[in-house]
């Protein structure tokens, strides 16, 4: 009697990761879904149909970068027909979940983005900053947020400002930033006020129908997104909480040095990407650190680096550029909350994290109070 | 467990029905027993008997002599018939001494059987241990004497009858008809180091044996019957301590006063106290898809698992495992020709599903997030890959118990646990 020679263990869970991609894919399909009406109902069919071809095209270039990129360095020896070349590509693009980047990445253009530069950036994200590191789980940056910074950079001209006729090119992330947040404006306590009821008040900023990104604006469907994926267990829910957690404590505690109350603090977290980024772009498994202290230290300093770039450079990309820096101190992150075991865990590790966080958040307050 | 460390354990699917409910199945007539000569990693043994010498069931055949002084005897009567070179459960090859039996069932007794332990005087308890060879039955083999055998200060003898690898049912059945010996042993253990107190730990998805046992421990104040949630690993002994008694130890359970032992060696324990034999028999479980019956089997120590499996109908199906230990931990044998050994608690055979290759790692951290152990295996097994030594040592490498849990875990079918191991086999080698 012959029998198999294996490794323990010889019983696996039903979990698969097409089922995780799957979940996220559905939830970014769902946020999507939500935008495309919002834009309907509140900008009309041409700006709708510009906005899904936008995502069309993108997923379609995704789909097509990994499909050349694999046949042009496959080893072509190892397959003999075209049979099994096929199913070698095949394979490897559904790895590579083209989808799911393509899908984020217009996710955060501007609708009215033109669609050469949808393509670009989407073949940029796809080759150089995933497929180049090695494909799918071996890329330090977020494609999808690479490819977008990419594309803001480059084309900054055009992407930023470039917006249908039809549109106004003001959002309220933009306004914001044009009135540096209020700092030094304490004579201004209408300020928020005034540029909440501009765009309709904050039903309009959760339920997205505002101008704005993509599906930025969809911030409930995001909320909605969120609680799914929580749920089932595809994202760790506490970097979203932690991130706009500090952003909000942070920001109140400013705003009431401001002269603000907590209309402050909610406009903040209410504008811009943060809701998008923090769901969709921070919870990437693949470029966050590998442990749940890793996460949380992570999500603090991307809180407070966003509101540095936000206050102090009036970035409208500020979460971008800040989550991209985040990621590149992921392996930092990782090595220093190695080796967590139970026992030192609760005393030394954790204050460690804590403080090390709570300090960064200091540093920063008392930044701007210097200011 | 907590918001920072993850959950350190897993919910596995037990398959314990298809063993628990059914009778015992006796096979313990073979024909020839092969003693391995080999406990937990040792294989120094002195051997105390030629080809042609008479034995009995109990006769000293041969002594483990390296730091450990651990007897092992015969389990049958007859002839030694050979001392050759065999497969062992382990998956290597070692000597054993083979006895061809007589079928008369001579025994040869160690001591006079104690009817009343209380008889038995408090120093001469770890000198009775130590005489039968007594060995931790939880699966590492480690001579139970050297537990017992310590001046510190112990106030609980903890009982570990948790048997957390899906579908291994020996000890179950085993409690379930012996619970008497086994609150009579834990008394006896608890006076032989001064404990006051006496816990069996027990999975709270038994609720028979719960019963079995409340029932047996209502006069004695002292022990005490705790029931764990059914997860995996809850038979490690730091887990059990951690969800018992909230203690945490940094080596051995000894540090925080406590003795952990498993509950068939204690079982097996009082038996021989009151026969004056050694363990010559245990159950075994055989379970699996594999088998045509699954089933416990009561065998003589040194049956040959092929004629067991043959008794009991054989194999079916194609592409079998057959798989010694437990499905999370147990290693695969290349021939069903090996001995059951002392410490054996199951054979399982499986067929090989198909499996579907392995994606690339998302890192989704579910491995980090359930490894009982707090390690990163991923990092672990990518920093194996790399051989980068001081990594593996700022990840703790060595503190992989190779439970299994990551490669269970993982969305993406890695074998995490196979390259944990290595990475950690690795890291040790190079300090001997
Ligand atoms: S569980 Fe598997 S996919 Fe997830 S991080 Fe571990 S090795 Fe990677
Ligand atoms: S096999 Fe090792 S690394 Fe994997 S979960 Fe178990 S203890 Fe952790």
């Amino acid at each position: 009697m012959k029998f198999l020679s294996k490794h323990s263990p010889f019983m696996r869970n039903a979990n698969t990761t097409q089922e995780i991609l799957n979940i996220v894919l559905f939830s970014l399909i769902f946020v999507l879904i939500w935008s495309f009406v919002n834009i309907y109902f509140v900008f009309g069919t041409i700006v709708l149909l510009h906005g899904i071809s936008m995502v069309v095209v993108s997923c379609i270039f995704a789909i097509l970068s990994h499909v050349f990129f694999h046949f042009f360095t496959m080893k072509k020896e190892n397959y003999k027909d075209s049979k099994a070349k096929f199913t070698y590509i095949y394979k490897k693009t559904k790895e590579g979940v083209p989808i799911i980047t393509a899908l984020i990445l217009t996710m955060c253009l501007p609708l009215g983005t033109p669609l050469y530069v949808v393509i670009v950036a989407t073949i940029f994200a796809e080759i150089f900053v995933k497929l180049m590191f090695g494909g799918f789980g071996f890329n330090i940056f977020n494609p999808a947020l690479s490819g977008f910074i990419f594309a803001v950079i480059s084309f900054s001209s055009i992407v930023s400002p470039y917006i249908p006729d039809a549109i106004t090119s003001s959002t309220p992330l933009g306004i914001m930033n044009g009135t540096n947040w209020g700092i030094g404006a304490r004579d201004y306590p209408n300020l928020i006020h005034n540029v909440v009821a501009l765009f309709g008040g904050y039903s309009n900023m959760i339920f997205g129908t505002m101008p704005g990104a993509i599906a930025e604006n969809a911030r409930f469907a995001i909320i909605l997104a969120f609680i799914y994926m929580g749920y089932k267990k595809v994202i760790d829910i506490f970097i979203p909480i932690f991130y706009i957690g500090t952003i909000f404590i942070v920001t109140w505690i400013l705003g009431i040095h401001l002269g603000f109350g907590i209309e402050y603090p909610t406009t903040h977290i209410l504008t811009g990407a943060i809701f998008f980024a923090a769901v969709f772009m921070a919870t990437d498994p693949v470029t966050n650190p590998i442990n749940r202290q890793g996460r949380i230290i992570f999500s603090i300093f991307f809180a407070t680096l966003t509101m540095i770039l936000r206050l102090f450079s009036n970035h409208n990309e500020a979460v971008g550029y800040s989550l991209l820096l985040m990621n590149t101190c992921v392996p930092l992150i990782d090595r220093h909350t190695a080796n967590v075991t139970m026992k030192d865990l609760n005393k030394k590790k954790l204050s460690i994290v804590i403080s090390m966080a709570v300090s960064f958040v200091v540093v920063f307050v008392f930044l701007f109070f210097y200011q | 467990m907590g918001f920072f460390s993850g959950k350190n354990k897993v919910k596995i699917k037990g398959f314990k029905d298809l063993t628990n409910t059914k009778d015992i199945f006796e096979y313990l007539e073979p024909k020839i027993v092969a003693i391995p000569l080999r406990d937990a990693t040792s294989e120094t043994f002195d051997v105390h008997v030629k080809i042609g010498d008479y034995v009995k069931i109990g006769t000293n055949i041969a002594t483990r002599k390296d730091h450990f002084v651990v007897p092992i005897f015969s389990s049958v009567s007859g002839f030694v018939k050979d001392i050759k070179e065999m497969y062992h459960v382990s998956g290597k090859i070692v000597n054993h001494i083979v006895i061809e039996n007589d079928f008369k069932d001579e025994k040869q007794e160690l001591f006079n059987p104690k009817e009343n332990f209380e008889n038995i005087p408090k120093n001469d308890i770890v000198e009775y241990i130590k005489k039968l060879g007594v060995m931790g039955l939880g699966g590492a083999g480690f001579p139970t004497y050297v537990k017992y055998n310590t001046d510190k200060k112990v106030d609980t003898i903890l009982i570990n009858g948790i048997e957390c690898e899906p579908y291994i049912t020996s000890d179950e059945i085993n409690i379930k008809k012996n619970a008497e010996f086994l609150i009579e042993g834990t008394l006896l253990l608890m006076r032989s180091v001064d404990a006051k107190n006496g816990i069996i730990g027990i999975k709270e998805n038994k609720p028979s044996l719960y019963k079995v046992l409340t029932e047996s421990v209502l006069e004695h104040k002292n022990i005490k019957i705790v029931q764990t949630p059914d997860v995996y690993p809850m038979g490690w002994e730091r887990l059990l301590l951690r969800q018992t008694l909230k203690r945490e130890y940094d080596k051995l359970p000894i540090e925080v006063g406590v003795i952990v032992s498993n509950a068939s060696t204690v079982i097996e324990f009082s038996k021989s106290l009151k026969t004056g034999l050694p363990a010559y028999e245990r159950i075994i479980t055989i379970s699996g898809n594999g088998f045509v019956k699954n089933q416990n089997v009561k065998v003589r120590i040194g049956t040959i698992l092929k004629e067991i499996i043959q008794e009991m109908g054989g194999y079916k199906g194609e592409n079998l495992k057959l798989i010694y230990g437990g499905p999370m931990m147990g290693n695969t044998l290349d021939t069903d020709e090996v001995a059951i050994t002392s410490i054996a608690s199951s054979f399982l055979c499986m067929e090989e599903e198909k499996k579907e290759e392995p994606s690339p790692c998302l890192r989704c951290s579910r491995c980090v997030d359930y490894c009982p152990c707090g390690l990163q295996p991923v990092a672990l097994m990518n920093a194996g890959e790399q051989k980068e030594v001081n990594l593996l040592r700022e990840l703790s490498a060595f503190k992989c118990t190779s439970c299994g849990v990551c490669s269970y875990v993982c969305p993406s079918k890695i074998d995490v646990t196979e390259g944990v191991s290595k990475a950690r086999d690795f890291y040790l080698s190079l300090f001997e």
